[in-house]
């Protein structure tokens, strides 16, 4: 017969046994992701060259034009809405301007994702910040976190103001925030075609001031950029470590 | 414990009250009827026909963590290669004929139509895919 003490303790180890074993057991749903960190360098001479010859600040720039199209951002003459907002920076106050593209910065240590009451900002294993707009309740707590002013909110219903309709990006509703995700839609979808993955921005700028690739990998040419040039980070103070880069 | 026939009678009654979606319409609205009356699709499903049509939500909520917490954009089931995207529907079916009149008789309304886009809304698109 076994005895009390005896069963007691095979009970609990078993029971240990089976919660380690559960707790070890994990899908490796993101490993396919975890091969890539996607980044951006921005050339800074170029952009200005581009927003000059459009007529200096306030300019709707090719990229600012497609962005919207493709990820479903309505027009609005009351609420800055598109994804990239263009600053002007001067040395001094007389100084010629340089224009600076800033979009979502897609930091290493986001404040926006820390912030998120709901999880609905997260940081994916590629090093890209999304907002699941199923569980975005918007409370716009990461807006405020957000360092660069990246994040919008949607006021309107899009549906009422929006003419042309991306399919495979989401048309969103009033009331959730809305930022650049690099194109989400786009570049998952073109590496799993095994084609090179661009997002719109990159694809429309007609000066090639922007280029988009992958920082773990050597050899893209992202990687060679920041080997050969001098690149700055914006705010670089704060440690957010963005991965969106400028070179001037 | 007082009035014990009372309460338990009260516990009955507010289960059965709770269960009632379950006992009112189960089992009498069927999606076979409307079956033949749906427009064709053009090619194979993700599944089998008889299992899409019962679990075709499950398969999209599956898609949805998949598409957007996972990044994976690729489903290979033995019926093909699929693109993980509402609009990977609309190249074999059509929604007013197909989705539409099935949900309408079925009496479901899909919240999906809040956010994301179908072919039966006023709109021109633009397509990335190339």
């Amino acid at each position: 017969m076994i005895s009390r003490r005896r069963f007691l303790l095979l009970t609990m180890a078993g029971a240990t046994a089976i919660a380690t074993g559960k707790a070890f057991e994990f899908k490796d749903e993101d490993g396919e992701l975890s091969k890539y960190e996607w980044g951006m360098v921005i050339d800074v001479d170029k952009c200005t060259e581009c927003v000059k010859s459009r007529g200096g600040f306030g300019a709707r720039p090719p990229c600012i034009e497609e962005c919207s199209k493709a990820n479903n951002v309505p027009p609005d003459d009351k609420y800055y809405y598109d994804l990239i907002r263009i600053y002007e920076v001067r040395e001094r106050e007389d100084a010629e301007p340089l224009y600076f593209p800033v979009m979502c910065q897609e930091c290493e240590h986001p404040g926006c994702v820390q912030v998120c009451l709901t999880k609905a900002s997260y940081k994916r294993k590629d090093g890209i910040v999304v907002v699941d707009l199923h569980r975005c309740i918007g409370c716009r707590y990461c807006m405020i976190a957000c360092p660069y002013n990246a994040r919008r909110f949607l006021f309107e219903d899009p549906k009422e103001k929006l003419k042309v309709v991306n399919p495979e990006a989401p048309v969103r509703k009033h009331g959730v925030v809305m930022k650049c995700e690099f194109c989400v839609w786009k570049i998952d979808r073109e590496r799993e075609e095994g084609k090179e993955p661009k997002p719109v921005c990159v694809e429309a700028c007609p000066y090639n001031a922007l280029t988009f690739g992958n920082l773990k990998d050597p050899n893209s040419e992202v990687s060679k950029i920041l080997r050969t040039s001098k690149v700055i980070t914006l705010r670089a103070n704060l440690g957010t470590n963005p991965k969106v880069k400028y070179k001037l | 414990m007082y009035h014990k026939g009372y309460v338990a009678l009260g516990i009955v009654l507010f289960l059965a009250l709770l269960a009632m979606p379950y006992w009112v319409t189960a089992g009498k609205i069927k999606y076979e009827e409307i079956e033949k009356e749906l427009a064709p699709a053009k090619g194979k499903c993700v599944y089998d026909e008889e299992w899409m049509a019962k679990y075709h939500m499950e398969l999209l909520k599956d898609w949805r963590e998949l598409a957007v917490r996972h990044g994976v954009r690729h489903y290979h089931t033995e019926n093909g290669d699929f693109n993980v995207s509402l609009t990977e529907c609309w190249k074999c079916h059509d929604y007013n004929n197909f989705c539409a009149k099935c949900h309408n008789f079925m009496d479901v309304e899909p919240v999906c139509w809040e956010c994301h886009y179908n072919p039966s809304m006023n709109y021109s698109t633009v397509n990335y895919i190339k």
